[in-house]
């Protein structure tokens, strides 16, 4: 768990990481709970390419602790910046932005989060950790709080869970941390060891004034992070990060090419991006499905503004020969949708 | 105590970074087979980074024997007895490891359109429609990660259901045996919690519940208990209890910590609770993995139903001829929302589905009536000899599937704190129980022997108690500054604490 906390805070350029959360969205409604017990502040401003899942996490639990929560839309694919600065004042305890956001688009985290520093919010961060070998960590953008899903970490899909959240912060923030953290200590001989440290902030010592009431996490989880993290090694970990982005890129710019499909937007991306379609989104899913290709994630469910655009996400795994599959595997169905709608 | 180390406690601890060498790495990626552009032409130079995370660099079979290392120097359920009371830390039979990893399951994307995820569909109802009938309780839902998150997604169940109502209320009443965690939910879902006091006999004290329901009159949202509870022993005023909350117009909150006891043959939903959390870690089949992942499934009554978070799984019946459908219901409109990503543990959820139809409904209940057996019989060992004289059983009756003993006379009469003994037990080979739980007995000892240890477990581990007894009343030291044979001894968790270093240094 220490050299678990050690890489996460390599990640994220934070110096105090946990043992680890259940999984993302309830990590972030964690910090929410963090950031109103560090400011005494009740609103949060959040940013509309935040995860839905973990929107709507925060707003479940902003209900029990009493919280308020102003969104903000997105521009070209990319935090409102003007909107997100009118929004925070002295009333917000924390803003909530996440890069790469859900369409995929790498936000100008430092130049979002003036806003948050000039009003003493939390910045808090939410991050695609297969990302960090190449992106500019959050603690380098100014983040207070960094965390997100571990899932991409050498974990399991198993249907979403059980997988983790990790969460960083700053040290001011160090007795405010959900969750266990492990410590080094020695014994009573002076041999090295290493303990739970700052129980003091849990519920079992502290009852109703603890800082979360967390108590089984998802260790094993963490720990397959951390094996992993170390089989990828520096500069393995690294050569990944490009090895996305480059083949996210070509197969943005191939699905763009094909006849019926537009990028939604035109911000720089690392690993997901979203294109509209010119045929209903199920249906040209449906089609593809056939061709045994899952395409992607249709975003109308939790993006109305965007019923006709698909989220689509390369990983590792995806080889130039699936890419050009998937371009063709588009193009068809689209086509074949267009011409049952002529006819 | 002089006595030569031990290998392991002759090995210096290093980390992986410490065993790094530059250069040196695992995973060979593939190349990028596409037309590659300068990183800065994709992505802004200011948002990139100018150094790669400084992580570990270091060859495989290095990494598999240091991981490797780190799992010998853990005492886990595999090396030895571990009856640490309120965790129920029992063998988890082997199949259900290897259901859980056969590709369908361990390979689903989470957001798989449900008309291609069926299968997963079904196995999550059949679970759900399972703890239902074990909880005497109707709806279930899977999102809850753990038991503390069950708790939380309860009080907000319990706000919602009092909203609908046109009501607030802002008190949530416990016992002073709570798990810690009763408490911290209460605060994280903005109630205030009221303690109730215990009976001699170790229920809940009914003038004091009366008199916390007359002073709190209209306030009371909820009663959290456990039953039986973290002194191992069933409420018999549980119907009456029930009645003056319903009264109130309170819920009835069911911490399903201790349901390892009484599977199929009590049932919350039977006793009057409206919400029970399902630790799938504990009673289903989950190993612990040094602290998850589990799963805290809830089962709630009628009226609770519409507020369940969304999407729940549910079953539609097929028409023409066509089998049963299972889908995501997110048409929830009075649903408190979500509890984290996706449709929750899934893996999880595999694991307690096999456990549930390998022991069958027989299988459960002989199950929690074993752990129950071992519990009483490790507790009438412990009543004799020293053991009964210095470990005196805190409340005397019949328990459940644990007890607590209080170390106070052993105190008092050797000088050796409970710690003192948990650690010395580490020497024979045992893990401890669990320490100074529940708060109101004074040097408390919580006994959980579970039903997957043998008489020749529970024999050895009395027996143990016993000997170190016997030898702290000439050499009390040798209790004082135990354990020796661990990889490490006592550790100074207050420096741990004061001066916390919580990442390596690089």
């Amino acid at each position: 768990m220490f050299e678990f906390q050690t890489a996460m805070s390599e990640l994220t350029g934070l110096p105090v990481s946990n043992a680890g959360l259940y999984e993302g969205p309830s990590s972030v409604a964690s910090a929410g709970y963090l950031a109103m017990g560090a400011t005494k502040r009740r609103r949060f401003v959040v940013s509309r390419g935040v995860h839905p899942h973990s929107r709507e996490t925060l707003a479940t639990y902003a209900v029990g602790y009493g919280a308020e929560i102003v969104e903000v839309g997105l521009e070209g694919g990319l935090t409102d910046a003007a909107a997100l600065a009118a929004a925070v004042d002295g009333e917000t305890a924390a803003v909530f932005l996440q890069s790469p956001n859900f369409l995929g688009a790498v936000e100008d985290v430092e130049a979002l989060g003036a806003a948050a520093k000039e009003h003493g919010a939390l910045l808090v961060v939410a991050c695609d950790p297969m990302t960090l070998g190449i992106l500019r960590s959050p603690g380098e953008c100014g983040a207070d709080i960094a965390l997100g899903e571990g899932q991409p970490l050498g974990n399991r899909l198993d249907f979403g869970g059980p997988s983790f959240g990790f969460f960083c912060a700053t040290e001011a923030q160090i007795r405010r941390m959900p969750g266990r953290i492990a410590g080094e200590t020695e014994d009573v001989d002076g041999r090295r060891g290493f303990v739970l440290a700052l129980q003091t902030r849990e519920q079992h010592i502290r009852r109703e004034k603890a800082t979360n009431n967390i108590c089984t996490a998802q260790a094993l989880n963490a720990l397959g992070a951390m094996v992993h993290l170390a089989w990828l090694g520096r500069q393995g970990f690294r050569e990944l990060g490009e090895l996305l982005v480059q083949r996210t890129a070509y197969a943005r710019e191939r699905l763009a090419a094909v006849e019926g499909v537009e990028m939604l937007h035109e911000a720089p991306v690392a690993r997901e991006f979203a294109v509209r379609l010119g045929a209903p989104v199920a249906k040209v899913l449906d089609r593809v499905a056939e061709r045994g290709i899952a395409a992607g994630y249709p975003l109308g469910r939790e993006y109305p503004e965007f019923e006709d655009a698909l989220l689509v996400a390369i990983t590792e795994r995806r080889t130039k020969a699936q890419i050009d599959a998937l371009a063709d595997a588009l193009g068809a169905a689209i086509a074949a949708e267009r011409a049952e709608v002529t006819a | 105590m002089a006595l030569t180390q031990t290998p392991m406690q002759a090995e210096t601890a290093q980390t992986i970074y410490e065993k790094s060498k530059p250069g040196r790495r695992a995973a060979a990626l593939p190349a990028a087979e596409v037309p590659e552009k300068p990183l800065a032409e994709l992505i802004p130079e200011s948002l990139l980074r100018s150094e790669p995370p400084r992580l570990p660099e270091i060859a495989e079979p290095e990494i598999v024997r240091h991981y490797n290392r780190l799992s010998r120097r853990n005492f886990d359920l595999d090396s030895g007895f571990y009856p640490l009371g309120s965790c129920t830390m029992k063998h988890n039979p082997r199949l259900n490891e290897r259901v859980a990893a056969l590709p369908g399951h361990a390979r689903l994307h989470p957001a798989q359109d449900p008309r291609r995820a069926q299968g997963a569909l079904e196995l999550m109802w059949l679970l759900q429609d399972s703890l239902g009938e074990i909880c005497g309780l109707p709806h279930v839902s899977l999102q809850p990660s753990a038991g503390s998150h069950g708790e939380l997604a309860g009080l907000l169940l319990t706000r919602a259901y009092h909203a609908d109502r046109g009501e607030e209320r802002t008190k949530v009443l416990a016992p002073d045996t709570s798990h810690g965690t009763n408490p911290a939910s209460v605060t994280m879902a903005g109630y205030e919690v009221v303690k109730v006091a215990t009976d001699e006999v170790g229920g809940v004290e009914m003038d004091d519940l009366r008199a916390k329901l007359a002073e709190n009159a209209g306030e009371v949202a909820c009663l959290m208990l456990t039953n039986p509870n973290t002194l191992g022993v069933f409420d018999e005023n549980i119907a009456e209890i029930a009645s003056l909350i319903h009264e109130e117009g309170g819920t009835l909150y069911y911490d399903g910590a201790n349901l390892n006891a009484v599977m199929g043959h009590s049932r919350p939903g039977d006793m009057g609770f409206d919400i029970v959390h399902v630790n799938l870690h504990k009673s289903f089949s989950q190993p612990h993995g040094g602290g998850g992942p589990g799963a805290g499934p809830i089962a709630v009554s009628d009226r609770i139903e519409p507020f369940l978070p969304r999407p729940q799984v549910v079953r539609r019946e097929g028409a023409n001829g066509h089998g049963p459908s299972f889908d995501l219901d997110y048409e929830r409109p009075k649903s408190i929302g979500r509890l984290r990503g996706f449709q929750g543990n899934f893996g999880v959820f595999v694991r307690s589905l096999a456990y549930v139809l390998s022991l069958g409904a027989d299988g459960l209940a002989e199950a929690s009536e074993t752990a129950v057996l071992n519990a009483n019989y490790l507790k009438a060992r412990l009543a004799e000899g020293r053991a009964g004289e210095r470990l005196p059983i805190a409340f005397d009756r019949h328990c459940m599937h644990e007890f607590v003993l209080s170390g106070k006379p052993m105190k008092r009469d050797l000088g050796l704190a409970t710690l003192d003994l948990a650690k010395r037990l580490l020497d024979f080979g045992f893990h401890p129980p669990t320490v100074y739980f529940p708060l109101l007995v004074e040097e408390a000892l919580m006994v959980e022997p579970t039903e997957t240890e043998t008489k020749e477990s529970l024999d050895a581990f009395a027996a143990a108690i016993e000997k170190i007894l016997a030898e702290a009343e000439t050499q009390p030291d040798l209790a004082r500054n135990a354990p020796y044979t661990t990889p490490v001894r006592r550790l100074d968790e207050v420096k741990a604490t004061r001066r916390p270093v919580v990442r390596q240094q690089l």
